[in-house]
């Protein structure tokens, strides 16, 4: 049925008056709509033959829609990572060779504000058939509906969802809709030098760890001062982060759906607390101290016990250390358990796709066993299939074995939470952020900084960014 | 089409008819209009109409993906009446150009009256003032994030042999924005130097051998004759440096600060930049942009009005 919309893509107005949604998957909108009083024959007869072939091709489930369509299939890839870039041409590689009536064209877009510029193509009406998005983003194009709503093909192909992680199949679903798909997903832990850890006799952090331990080892780790100083942990002190250590104290930084905030309660600035007096002590450099050069950086200088602040991507980047030893643990409890931010990439098709057929046909093919098999190599978070992530070719990979960087993730999994749902999260955490600087540079205590912050998103909060939407 | 442009010598000799002389007047109309034709479709379209455009989206509440509603002029009474970050990146970005303007200017005159000699091998000097020019804006702001780091930075280590404590100069909200002006003095300095130079190397040599006659040293040279005929350079280079200083301040302020720590380092080009790219408010966006060029164009025009017959065009 699907492929109606796409037969009848290009006539777009027939005579200038006959007007066709290409993009419509409802019944209302796979309707022609007549503006003018002159009636042609022709085209009710080829719709119905046309409706009637897309019905034939229906009953056929995924394979049998998947064989008919056929087209140019345009993906926008961030350009920030050769690997992902390299995976990602296999994959077309690979499905076009199953799919010879389907072109895709892997178009590289720079990765700075790469949101920012696909929303730009679509605006100008240059889509990408797929773009990818994540995080605090999801929530911007699902109120803004500008990805595909996945659930009817879905249905229409009883295409499975059982073997994702339910946690990412909830995560990208908004109201009702399910607006993408994913090949992993990543979740905050810490990192830890096992090296050191070693050298000053201390045992290395477990899933019971909490906050009490963690500071306790930290210290035990830091010695030295000046520029030769070995500190026992570094904070990133990102939104994610601090996020982390809001949850994990019973706090909520934006609590009734992203209606309210919640910087300014007791638990917030308990978690907050905790934080600076990791770098009032000195057992973590101050975000001044790593601001040049990152707090990831830092720990790669070998110099630095445990740092939090990054998922398993950070893995990736650390996979060509020597100088120590590195493993992954679940971040610190709390006083109310553990809570680890759910950094959810997704693969979604444009609303206004001009071949969302072949998109979908595609985007499966990324999301299969198969294709995600392709890409473990290069696959910077977990399998969003547990029956991939489980399988020894994935846990028992070497370099997974050696850092632990499997099992960490997965116990942490049941205490991730998922980004606020705030359609302008740029604004509010910029709003936030700006307020929080002072904390960062020390020269204020949370209980003075922290009711600013709701001084300054409350407003926000309310209007959705500027009054009526600037 | 070229005679008709050049003009004919002989069918001006042989002075033509009336007639003649209208056709060959229209011609050379049409061979003139062509002539500009591309450059002012460009202009037309890549300019006026997406200024237009501008003032009309200014009107409305847009995110690109949504249809647009009217906003009347509430884009406009809300960024000048209702926002108090407009108000601190329009303070910022003024700071920013008393800052950098005034100082760069007079580096940049110093330095040009110590690379105007005829010494052998100047020109590498000089060059070598103006590299800062041409080094990508990425760089130096890297090599200045390092020079401003609070413990292992040039700066600190140098005011330390001094007994000067160490200061995190770019996480203060008191030093942030001078530490980037100081970086941009650097960057514009060659920029400065060179208009300098040439605008004393223009001076004619025999007005300082007749003041030498008469008696006048290095300073009264310098007052007398050298500042009041620099007056159109200065004059030129303080109007594109105040522009530029209104309009920019982005680069900068994003590869060093983000805007931060708080506001302190929030610049009009850096919020207008947000408005539009980061929180999708291009409605808003639009009407910033208005208003920016508003002021400077009242900026220009204030320069102009008031400076200007200061300026000493009589030299030549």
């Amino acid at each position: 049925m699907l492929d109606l919309p796409i037969l009848i893509a290009a006539p777009r107005t027939v005579h200038g008056r006959i007007a066709w949604r290409p993009d419509g998957m409802t019944a209302r909108e796979k309707q022609m709509t007549r503006t003018g009083t002159r009636t042609d024959w022709r085209i009710p007869f080829i719709v119905a033959v046309l409706a009637a072939l897309g019905l034939a091709g229906c009953t056929g489930g995924s394979s049998g829609s998947g064989a008919k369509a056929s087209g140019t299939v345009v993906m926008a890839e961030p350009g920030d990572n050769p690997g992902d870039i390299a995976l990602r041409n296999q994959l077309a590689a690979a499905f076009m060779k199953s799919h010879p009536r389907i072109k895709v064209q892997i178009l590289v877009v720079p990765a700075t504000n790469y949101d920012q510029k696909v929303q730009t193509m679509i605006a100008g009406g240059q889509p990408p058939d797929i773009f990818e998005s994540g995080d605090v983003q999801i929530a911007n194009i699902a109120a803004k509906d500008f990805a595909l709503n996945l659930t009817p093909y879905i249905h229409r192909d009883h295409y499975s969802l059982s073997d994702f992680y339910p946690q990412v199949i909830s995560g990208l679903t908004y109201g009702k809709k399910l607006i993408g798909l994913t090949d992993n997903w990543d979740t905050q832990v810490m990192y830890y030098n096992d090296t050191l850890f070693k050298k000053a006799g201390v045992a290395p952090p477990n899933a019971g760890w909490t906050w009490g331990d963690f500071v306790s080892a930290a210290r035990k780790l830091t010695a030295g001062s000046g520029t030769g100083k070995t500190y026992g942990a570094v904070f990133d002190n990102w939104f994610a982060s601090y996020f982390d250590q809001m949850w994990s104290w019973g706090g909520d930084p934006y609590p009734g759906h992203g209606t309210q905030c919640g910087y300014d309660s007791h638990a917030a600035v308990s978690a907050f607390d905790s934080i600076v007096s990791l770098y009032k002590s000195g057992v973590s450099p101050t975000p001044s101290q790593f601001a040049n050069q990152g707090a990831e950086q830092l720990f790669l200088s070998g110099h630095i016990g445990m740092y939090l602040g990054a998922g398993r991507w950070a893995a990736y980047d650390m996979r060509d250390v020597k100088r120590f030893d590195w493993k992954v643990a679940p971040i610190p409890q709390g006083p109310v358990g553990r809570a680890n931010f759910f950094h959810l990439s997704m693969f979604a098709i444009a609303r206004t796709s001009r071949n969302p057929q072949a998109a979908w046909e595609f985007l499966k093919y990324m999301v299969s066993a198969e294709g995600i098999k392709q890409g473990l190599a290069a696959d910077q978070g977990i399998p969003s299939r547990p029956s991939i992530a489980n399988s020894a070719a994935f846990r028992d990979n070497p370099f997974n074995v050696k850092h632990d960087t499997v099992q960490p993730l997965l116990a942490s999994l049941p205490t991730a939470r998922r980004a606020p749902y705030l359609p302008n999260f740029n604004e509010i955490q910029d709003a936030a952020d700006a307020q929080l600087d002072a904390l960062w540079g020390l020269t204020q205590t949370p209980a003075q900084v922290l009711p600013k912050v709701c001084q300054h998103v409350g407003p926000l909060l309310k209007a959705g960014g500027i009054p009526g939407g600037g | 089409m070229m005679s008709a442009v050049a003009g004919d010598p002989a069918a001006v000799e042989a002075a033509p008819s009336p007639a003649r002389s209208r056709l060959g007047r229209t011609r050379e109309r049409v061979a003139g209009c062509l002539f500009v034709a591309p450059s002012l479709i460009h202009f037309l379209i890549f300019t006026v109409y997406l200024m237009l455009s501008s003032l009309v989206i200014s009107t409305w509440h847009w995110d690109l993906l949504t249809p647009h509603r009217s906003a009347g002029l509430y884009n406009y009474t809300t960024l000048l009446f209702h926002d108090p970050i407009f108000r601190t990146a329009f303070r910022n970005t003024l700071l920013l150009a008393v800052f950098t303007v005034g100082p760069g200017m007079i580096l940049g005159l110093l330095l040009a009256m110590v690379v105007n000699t005829r010494l052998r091998g100047i020109s590498i000097f000089r060059a070598a003032y103006f590299l800062p020019v041409v080094v990508p804006t990425v760089a130096t702001a890297i090599i200045f994030r390092w020079i401003y780091n609070p413990d292992v930075g040039v700066l600190n280590w140098f005011l330390g042999l001094f007994g000067v404590q160490h200061h995190d100069w770019l996480g203060s909200p008191s030093t942030a924005l001078p530490a980037i002006a100081a970086m941009s003095v650097w960057q514009s300095l060659g920029w400065n130097m060179t208009f300098f130079l040439v605008g004393l190397q223009a001076i004619p040599e025999h007005l300082y051998e007749a003041a030498k006659i008469d008696g006048a040293g290095p300073w009264t040279r310098f007052r007398r004759i050298t500042w009041p005929l620099l007056t159109p350079m200065t004059f030129f280079i303080l109007v594109t440096s105040t522009i530029g200083s209104l309009q920019g301040g982005f680069d900068s302020v994003y590869l060093m600060t983000q805007g931060g720590p708080g506001y302190s380092t929030y610049t009009n080009s850096f919020y207008l930049y947000s408005q539009a790219f980061r929180y999708f408010h291009y409605g808003y966006a639009a009407a910033y942009a208005w208003v920016l060029f508003a002021v400077i164009a009242l900026a220009t025009f204030l320069q102009f009005r008031f400076l200007a017959k200061r300026i000493n065009y009589d030299f030549a």
